[in-house]
């Protein structure tokens, strides 16, 4: 498989990607809704992502709901990024925040019809269903602004956000490819939901 | 005056938020449901050309784009005057019998059921599908997974797309099905109909067989008289995707049949400060506030309003189900809102035992799936039954067909007062003075709207900041007194 080694990576980091990507799936999701305003920021990030890498690296979906559906769309795959709007209590428009499953509550943030993405997954797994371990999970969530009006465009402090948090992935997809999970050792827990990095764009609020 | 605040609520689509207003006694005085209204829908939608809108309308609800989709796909076919003929028709109720199978089948297995399979006082972090799993088997995980994925696979091949189908146009269908798609879609429909059956014995043994959970749907906490209203056909048995929209009074009697376009003649909004959202109430009999009775314009549109408004089930098993459904709870109409979670299940049965219905029609294959329209568009109005309720979209558009106007009453928007009103019932009768609310009261309360499924989320899947259940006590001062939450 020809792969796409852009940034600092070495040829060591190269051969390491060429051999896994022959037996682990990478899927790279972008997940909101591209009619309501900065709900599409997700799906706008992950598109980004794409035109820069190609598909070598990973596959690319997007989707629009949680939970059970959304599990059901990671079944097969070992590694994910999910990309997502976030809104928190306070948050500066446009931060970008690294998130892990663990981060999420267990109810309805992400398909509050059926079940939380953990147990999803679980419920998936239970039934021999090949998913990705919680830790191989990653989410780069965008702190958004407006997500109650109908409108194709995001506001402008979400858009300037878009070449940072695609820095956020490229980042966390190194992480991900190399280590089989995407927490990076110099990551620190800061709150509840977010983590502050040592290197990358990630910033606090 | 105390306040107690459930923000958000757990288990539901959207950010709806529930306050809890209490006297200097502690009891309760006032509750209110508040939820964010999406905006600028129809300004959106202004200039676009109408045969876009089945494809736009699936993007506002993530739970239910195949809802929007049909509904969008009628009120087009009405705008351009045109009949689908009949392969087109039964191909649509197919993929709309299928998904309806997906969507009852999780709700009652994720959202609903938990309250009753592990309790409502059980520990919240056990009161979701993996305790239902734990405690019933996990060869029901396996079912309710299979159960999706027929249900989904059948939207893919009819609907183009597994998530947001985009067959659906003016006339018909973009496309048929082969021979051997039909025969691939027969055993995923007839595994479905044991599914449904299943189910519903499964709710006897751990429902019906337990007077404590008996006790509780036939109380009076969770007991309201409304009107209900639900579509049926020329026979007034239950039809999810085509027919007249039945309303019955807390009678049983009906009190008005309509076609799509005359929704506006039968159905008005009253507006109150508190909320962005309207509440749909009957015109005729006019808005008297959130009370029961027949003096009061408020109805609901739930399974339960779709079982209580038509005669029966067209199908034969689900008829069977239904009847057993009014013998048990004692005739129609049944007004225990919680027999929602059980009338979910009769519908499952119907929904199943009509895709099989339909995928064995010998017109399921036919290449007759599109009537090419030919008159110029105008105006037209498409209803379905959503699974969370009556569904309308109403276009108008200029001769080009492209739209100027657009309404929508949403599947849930028809619940919104007898959902308020079933809330602070709950509430009241829960809360009593000078005892501190704890969290089984407090889902005792949630469980009031549960059976409604609400949904507001409209496919908005931002991350929250604070999501667990959290409930905040004020004094009278405002004063935060005391802090409960659901840890996540």
């Amino acid at each position: 498989m020809l792969l796409n080694c852009h940034d600092r990576r070495s040829a060591v980091y190269c051969r390491q990607l060429t051999a896994d990507a022959d037996t682990m799936r990478t899927l790279i999701v972008g997940l909101g809704n591209p009619i309501l305003s900065d709900d599409g920021i997700g799906i706008r990030v992950a598109q980004a992502v794409h035109e820069r890498i190609g598909a070598a690296e990973a596959e690319f979906l997007e989707a629009s709901q949680g939970g059970l559906r959304l599990a059901e769309q990671l079944e097969g795959y070992d590694r994910v990024i999910l990309i997502d709007a976030i809104q928190t209590r306070g948050g500066v428009p446009g931060a970008i925040y690294r998130l892990t499953l663990e981060d999420m509550p267990s109810y309805n943030t992400d398909g509050a019809h059926d079940a939380s993405l953990k147990n999803a997954l679980q419920l998936i797994r239970q039934q021999g269903g090949r998913t990705p371990d919680a830790d191989a999970v990653a989410i780069i969530a965008i702190e958004a602004v407006n997500m109650l009006d109908f409108g194709e465009t995001l506001t402008p402090q979400v858009e300037a956000a878009i070449p940072a948090a695609v820095q956020a992935v490229l980042g966390t997809l190194e992480a991900i490819l190399l280590q089989g999970r995407w927490r990076p050792a110099h990551c620190e827990r800061h709150t509840e939901f977010q983590h502050i990095c040592g290197e990358g764009q990630e910033q606090s609020t | 005056m105390q306040r107690i605040s459930i923000d958000p609520i757990t288990r539901l689509e959207g950010h709806g938020k529930i306050e809890i207003f209490l006297d200097d006694l502690g009891n309760v005085a006032n509750t209110y449901f508040q939820i964010p209204e999406l905006r600028g829908f129809e300004q959106f939608c202004v200039g676009r050309p109408v045969e876009e809108m089945a494809v736009l309308t699936n993007r506002i609800c993530g739970v239910c784009p195949e809802a929007h989709h049909m509904a969008a796909a009628k009120a087009a076919d009405a705008v351009f005057h045109v009949d689908p003929p009949r392969p087109a028709k039964l191909l649509r109720e197919m993929l709309y019998s299928a998904f309806y199978c997906a969507d009852h089948t999780t709700h009652f297995y994720a959202l609903g059921g938990p309250d009753f399979v592990m309790g409502p006082d059980a520990p919240v972090a056990q009161r979701n599908i993996l305790g239902v799993i734990h405690k019933v088997g996990l060869e029901i995980g396996g079912k309710v997974i299979t159960m999706r994925k027929y249900g989904h696979h059948t939207i893919e091949i009819i609907g183009g797309r597994k998530v947001h189908p985009c067959t659906s146009i003016p006339g018909g269908l973009s496309k048929g099905i082969t021979k051997e798609q039909r025969d691939e879609i027969e055993p995923m429909a007839r595994w479905a109909v044991d599914f449904a059956l299943f189910s519903l014995q499964l709710f006897k043994d751990i429902v019906l067989k337990n007077q404590g959970y008996v006790d509780m749907i036939l109380g009076d906490i969770y007991t309201h008289r409304t009107y209900y209203m639900g579509m049926v056909d020329t026979n007034n048995k239950v039809n999810f995707y085509d027919g007249k929209v039945r309303v019955v009074d807390p009678d049983g009697n009906e009190f008005v049949k309509y076609s799509p376009n005359e929704y506006k003649d039968v159905i008005a909004e009253h507006v109150e400060p508190w909320t962005y959202l309207k509440f749909p109430y009957l015109k005729k009999i006019g808005w008297k506030g959130f009370v029961d009775g027949k003096d009061s314009g408020v109805y609901m549109a739930t399974p339960l309003s779709r079982l209580n408004a038509s005669d029966g089930m067209a199908t034969p098993r689900a008829q069977e189900a239904y009847e057993e459904f009014y013998r048990t709870l004692g005739g129609k109409p049944v007004h225990q809102r919680l027999a929602i979670h059980w009338a979910r299940l009769v519908e499952l049965l119907y929904a199943a035992e009509r895709w099989v219905e339909l995928v064995t029609d010998p017109e399921i294959t036919s290449d007759n799936f599109r009537t090419i329209p030919t008159e110029t568009p105008t105006e037209g109005v498409g209803i379905v039954e959503a699974p969370r309720g009556t569904l309308t979209h109403h276009y108008v558009t200029d001769e080009r067909g492209l739209i100027r106007k657009v309404n929508l009453i949403v599947g849930t928007t028809n619940n919104y007062a007898p959902i308020t009103m079933s809330i602070k019932k709950a509430a009241a009768s829960l809360i009593k003075a000078g005892a501190a609310p704890s969290e089984p009261l407090l889902n005792m309360i949630e469980m009031a709207f549960r059976g409604y499924d609400p949904c507001f989320g409209c496919a908005t899947h931002s991350l929250p900041g604070q999501m667990p259940l959290e409930v905040t006590i004020r004094n009278a001062l405002g004063e935060v007194v005391d802090v409960l939450k659901q840890c996540c």
